[in-house]
C-alpha cells in the first residue's frame, strides 16, 4: 500500500481545485491534488473562447494558463483517476484511503479542500424540451463542446450552419416544479456570450433569447446588454414544450408577454441554457466528513458563512453556482483560510 | 546593476477603505503576521447593507466585532478623515502620501489595497421628484430601519404612514441603469420584512429580478408567497406624475396589456453608485487601470481576482462595482492571499537575473518608462527595472529603440539563434512547400502550439514556433530576419483585445506589425507574407485553421 503524506489535500482538479493548488504550492505548502476523471480541468475543459472583436471576459482561458504553471509546480502530487474510498479525522489531522491506477493507498493531511465542482442539469429531466429525442436541441454545455472544437455550429440533422436559433434560459434552475429554488449564475453569461459570438462569426444567423430575468455578470454590464440587444432578439417568456417541425426545425410554445395567447415559432436550432446542480460526491462528502448540505443541495461548511469548520474548506461550485471568475476568487479565499488556519494550527 | 539590497518589502500594508472589505482584508493581513495602516476619508465606518436575511448572520455585529479586536492590536493603526494623496516608488516599498486636516505626511508600505465603498446618487433628476415623506432612496428607507433596534413604532407622519396594512408601498428598482444583485438583496429583504411586520402592500417595479447568489432565488420566493407583488418593465418604466401630496405612477401591465395607475403611499427608488471622486481621481493618477463604467480593475480576466495594474496595489470589494457583503468578505480574503503571494513571492536574485538593462546601449530615452504597463520601471541616472514589479511582459525589450533590454530566454540575441538554426535545419532537408515561423505569445498561443504537437492532427512539418513572454515583446526586426532568411511568411499571434496579460502588449503587437508590414511594401516585397492575429489559449481549431489557410495562400502565390 503506497503512502501520500502532504500538508494539504484537494479533492477536485478542477478550475477551483488547480487554483487553490497553484496558490499553495507558490507558498511551497505541499500539496496533493486528487481527481477522478484521467483529465485535469474539470467543466471548463470544454468551454470555448467566446472573443469577438475583443474578450468577453467568460475566463474559460484561465485553465490553460493554470494548467501550464501547475505542470512546472513539483510539490504539488497530482493523482489522476483517483477516488477517495474513505476519509476521517485521526489524530487532528486527515486519513484517507484512495484507490487509484497504481493501486490502493492512503494518505495524510492536515487540511482538506474539497472542490468538487457541479453537475450539469441533465436535460432529459425536463422531456418537454424533448432533448436527446429531437436531433436539433442542444444543452449549452453541447454548444460550448462544439465551439471549443470547431469554432462553429451545425445543425446536428444536417450539418449546415442554423439560420436561426433560440436559446431558453432557465432549463432546471429557478424551477419550483422541481423544487429547485436557485439561480444558476452562469446561463445568462455564457449563453449571451456564445449568442454574441456564433452573431459575430455568422451574422446573418438570427438568434432570439427566450427568458424570465437577465442577470448581471461581469464587468461594464450596462455597456454589454447595450450591445447585446442591437443584434440579439429578447422575449420574455421560458417556452413550455418543443415540438418537431417542417424540415426538422423545432417548434416552440410560449405565452409572450404582449397578452396574445400561446404562440409557437420555429427554430433552426433550440440551445437549453442548463445550470449548475450539486455534484455527485456531496453525498459521501457530507455524510464522512459531517457537513452540512445547504437548501440547494449543495456542501456547506454549516457555520454560517464566515467561519469553516476546523480543517474543512471548499472552494468553487461545490457550494453552490459560480462563474469562473467567482470560483477563481473562492478558491484564493479558501487558500488564505487554509494558510490561517495552518498557522494558527502551528502555534497551537 | 544596482545592488539587490536597495530592493526592500516592507511588510505593511495600506488599505483605503472604511467598510466590510477594508475591514476584512486588515483583519486576514494582521493574522498573516503583516503591519496594516488603514485611512478611512470619513470620520465613520460604513455599514453595509443591515439585516441582510441572507447568510443569517449580520454584518453590523461581525464588522464590530472585527473592530474592536483590531483597535487593539498594536500591527494595526487607523487614521481617520485622512486621505491618500499620492503614491510614488515601487511595489514593495511605496511611499504614501497621506494628508489629514492637521497634517500631510509619508508612510513607506509594500502594498496598496483599494477597497473603498461607493457612493450613491438618488435617481430624482427630474426637480419635481425631490425626495420627501412620499419619496425616498432605498439607502434612507434601510438607515431608518437599521436606526431602529426593534420595530417602527406606529407613527402618524412622515414615511411611517405607509406602515399599515392599507396603504401602498412600491419599490422602482432598475430604472436607468440595469440593476444589480446588491440592490435587489436590499430591495426584497425590506420588502419581505415590511410585509411580514406591518402587512402594507407592497409592489416591487423592475426590469429584472436579479438572483444571481445564493439565497436570492428563495428570497424571491419568500417574497411573493407574502404576497408582494412583481411588476417587470422592459424598456420603459412606469411614469411618475406628482401633484400636491400625491404620487402617482402610471404604468401598462403587459400581461393584461391594460393601463394601470398607482398612488402609493411611499415610493422607494433604488440609486446610482459609483465611485468617490477622490478614488476615482488617485486609480488615474497611480495608473492602477478602471473598467468603462468607472469602477475599480479593468475589464481583463487575467487580473482576477484581486490585481490591479500596477504591481504591488491590489482592488478587494465594492469599487469593482456594487457586491454583497459575502462577496465582500469573500474578496477581502482573495486580497490578503494575493499580497502573501506578493510579499512571499520569488527574491528579487532570481528576477533581477531576468531582466538585464546594457547601460552601454541606453541612451534614457524613457520610452521604456512609458510603455510599461505595470509602472515597473523608473531611472535617475541610468534606468533601472524593479525586480518587484515587473512581471517579465517584454513590452520594454520590444519598444527600446536601442535594443537595450534584454529578457532571458527571449533575449534577441537567443531569438536570432532560433531562426539561424531554422536555416540550418532547412539547408539539410529540401522543404517543397513554402515555411511558416510563427511568432507568439507563450501563455495562449505556445499553450495551443503544444496541444496542436501532441495531437495526432500536427501541423504540417514546415511550421516552426518561437515562443515571446507576450506578444509585445515582438520586435520587427524578427520578421525581416525571418524573411531575409528565406521564410515564405512569418505569422503573429496575440491574444484577443482585452484580453492580454500585459493589458497592452497584444495593442502594441498589432500596431508595431501593421508598421512593418508597411515598411516591407515599401522595400518591395508582398507584405501578405506577413500575418497578424489574435487567439487565445483554448482555440486550437483555429490556429490550425489560419495556418493551413496562410500555407494555402503562400503556395498559391508561390506558384504563380
Amino acid at each position: 500500500m503506497n503512502s501520500k503524506n502532504s500538508k494539504v489535500l484537494i479533492l477536485g482538479g478542477g478550475i477551483a481545485g488547480i487554483t487553490a493548488a497553484l496558490a499553495l504550492s507558490r507558498l511551497n505548502i505541499s500539496v496533493n491534488l486528487i481527481e477522478k476523471s484521467s483529465a485535469l480541468g474539470g467543466m471548463v475543459r470544454y468551454f470555448c473562447c467566446k472573443a469577438t472583436e475583443s474578450c468577453q471576459q467568460c475566463g474559460a482561458c484561465l485553465l490553460n494558463d493554470s494548467l501550464q504553471a501547475l505542470a512546472k509546480e513539483p510539490i504539488v502530487g497530482v493523482h489522476l483517476k483517483t477516488e477517495v474510498t474513505n476519509i476521517k479525522m485521526d489524530a487532528k489531522e486527515f486519513l484517507y484511503y484512495f484507490s487509484g491506477p497504481e493501486g490502493a493507498g492512503e494518505g495524510r493531511a492536515a487540511a482538506l479542500l474539497l472542490a468538487t465542482g457541479f453537475n450539469p442539469f441533465r436535460a432529459e429531466d425536463k422531456p418537454q424540451y424533448r432533448y436527446g429525442t429531437l436531433p436539433n436541441v442542444l444543452t449549452g454545455l453541447d454548444l460550448e463542446k462544439q465551439l471549443r472544437e470547431t469554432g462553429s455550429i451545425r445543425r446536428p440533422s444536417n450539418h449546415i450552419l442554423p439560420k436561426s436559433i433560440a436559446f431558453i434560459q432557465c432549463v432546471g434552475s429557478r424551477d419550483l416544479h422541481l423544487n429547485h429554488t436557485f439561480c444558476s449564475q452562469v446561463c445568462c453569461g455564457y449563453a449571451l456570450r456564445m449568442a454574441n459570438l456564433i452573431k459575430y462569426r455568422n451574422p446573418q444567423t438570427e438568434i432570439t433569447i427566450f427568458y424570465m430575468d437577465i442577470q448581471t455578470f461581469g464587468k461594464d454590464f450596462s455597456l454589454f446588454m447595450e450591445q447585446t440587444r442591437k443584434q440579439i432578439r429578447f422575449i420574455r417568456a421560458i417556452p413550455g414544450e418543443i415540438q418537431n417541425g417542417e424540415n426538422d426545425q423545432v417548434l416552440l410554445t410560449f405565452q409572450n408577454d404582449d397578452g396574445m395567447p400561446s404562440q409557437k415559432k420555429a427554430f433552426d436550432l433550440a440551445v437549453l441554457s442548463v445550470g449548475i446542480m450539486p455534484g455527485l460526491d456531496h453525498l459521501f462528502l457530507s455524510n464522512r466528513l459531517g457537513l452540512s448540505l445547504n437548501p440547494d443541495g449543495f456542501l456547506s461548511t454549516g457555520q454560517g458563512r464566515l467561519i469553516p469548520p476546523e480543517g474543512i474548506f471548499l472552494a468553487g461550485t461545490v457550494q453552490g453556482p459560480k462563474s469562473i471568475a467567482r470560483s477563481v476568487a473562492q478558491a484564493y479565499r479558501a487558500t488564505e483560510e487554509v494558510i490561517a488556519y495552518l498557522k494558527l494550527r502551528s502555534v497551537s | 546593476m544596482i545592488p539587490l539590497q536597495e530592493f526592500t518589502k516592507t511588510p505593511k500594508v495600506l488599505i483605503l477603505g472604511n467598510g466590510l472589505s477594508a475591514f476584512e482584508t486588515a483583519w486576514q493581513l494582521i493574522s498573516l503576521g503583516y503591519g496594516v495602516v488603514l485611512i478611512n476619508p470619513e470620520s465613520r465606518i460604513i455599514e453595509e447593507t443591515p439585516f441582510l436575511s441572507l447568510g443569517g448572520w449580520s454584518v453590523q455585529d461581525y464588522l464590530k466585532d472585527q473592530r474592536e479586536s483590531l483597535e487593539k492590536n498594536p500591527n494595526f493603526i487607523q487614521y481617520t478623515q485622512t486621505t491618500l494623496s499620492a503614491i510614488e516608488g515601487f511595489a514593495g516599498e511605496f511611499s504614501a502620501h497621506l494628508k489629514s486636516e492637521q497634517k500631510d505626511w509619508t508612510e513607506t508600505v509594500g502594498a496598496v489595497v483599494f477597497a473603498p465603498e461607493l457612493v450613491s446618487e438618488t435617481q430624482f433628476a427630474d426637480s419635481h421628484l425631490k425626495p420627501n415623506a412620499q419619496i425616498i432612496t432605498l439607502e434612507a428607507l434601510t438607515e431608518i430601519f437599521s436606526s431602529l433596534s426593534q420595530s417602527i413604532p406606529f407613527r402618524e407622519e412622515g414615511v411611517f404612514v405607509a406602515f399599515t396594512p392599507h396603504s401602498y408601498i412600491a419599490f422602482l428598482s432598475g430604472l436607468d441603469a440595469e440593476g444589480n444583485v446588491a440592490d435587489m438583496a436590499l430591495t426584497l429583504s425590506l420588502a419581505l420584512k415590511i410585509r411580514k411586520e406591518y402587512q402594507s402592500q407592497v409592489v416591487i417595479f423592475c426590469r429584472q429580478v436579479k438572483v444571481a447568489e445564493e439565497g436570492m432565488e428563495r428570497l424571491y420566493q419568500a417574497c411573493r408567497d407574502e404576497g408582494v407583488i412583481f411588476f417587470k418593465f422592459d424598456q420603459a418604466g412606469p411614469e411618475i406624475i406628482r401633484s400636491n401630496d400625491l404620487v402617482t405612477l402610471q404604468f401598462v401591465d403587459a400581461i393584461l396589456e391594460q393601463p394601470f395607475e398607482l398612488n402609493p403611499d411611499l415610493l422607494v427608488m433604488d440609486s446610482v453608485h459609483s465611485l468617490p471622486k477622490e478614488i476615482r481621481e488617485l486609480a488615474l493618477s497611480a495608473q492602477i487601470g478602471m473598467d468603462e463604467s468607472g469602477f475599480l480593475q479593468p475589464a481583463n480576466v487575467h487580473l482576477l481576482p484581486q490585481a490591479s495594474m500596477r504591481t504591488g496595489i491590489f482592488i478587494a470589494g465594492s469599487g469593482k462595482g456594487p457586491m454583497l457583503p459575502q462577496t465582500c468578505i469573500e474578496e477581502a480574503r482573495a486580497a490578503a492571499l494575493s499580497i502573501h503571494h506578493f510579499f512571499e513571492g520569488r527574491s528579487a536574485e532570481e528576477m533581477n537575473r531576468e531582466v538585464v538593462v546594457d547601460e552601454g546601449l541606453c541612451t534614457i530615452c524613457l520610452t521604456c518608462v512609458r510603455y510599461c504597463p505595470h509602472q515597473a520601471i523608473g531611472w535617475t541616472h541610468r534606468i533601472f527595472i524593479h525586480p518587484f514589479a515587473c512581471r517579465r511582459c517584454g513590452i520594454c525589450a520590444g519598444e527600446c529603440p536601442m535594443d537595450a533590454i534584454q529578457i532571458s530566454g527571449y533575449s534577441d540575441h537567443e531569438v536570432e539563434k532560433k531562426l539561424t538554426a531554422l536555416q540550418e535545419r532547412r539547408q539539410q532537408v529540401e522543404f517543397i512547400q513554402p515555411r511558416i515561423v510563427i511568432f507568439g505569445c507563450q501563455r495562449s498561443a505556445g499553450v495551443v502550439w503544444e496541444e496542436v504537437q501532441s495531437s495526432k492532427f500536427k501541423v504540417q512539418m514546415e511550421v516552426e514556433f518561437i515562443s515571446m513572454p507576450c506578444a509585445g515583446k515582438m520586435d520587427p526586426d524578427y520578421l525581416l530576419k525571418a524573411l531575409a532568411l528565406g521564410v515564405s511568411g512569418v505569422l503573429v499571434f496575440a491574444c484577443p483585445e482585452e484580453n492580454c496579460k500585459s493589458i497592452h502588449g497584444n495593442t502594441y503587437a498589432r500596431e508595431r506589425i501593421t508598421e512593418a508590414k508597411r515598411y516591407i511594401e515599401e522595400a518591395g516585397l508582398n507584405p501578405d507574407r506577413i500575418r497578424f492575429e489574435h487567439l487565445s489559449s483554448n482555440m486550437v481549431w483555429y490556429l490550425r485553421e489560419v495556418v493551413e489557410q496562410f500555407l494555402g495562400e503562400l503556395k498559391e502565390k508561390k506558384a504563380h
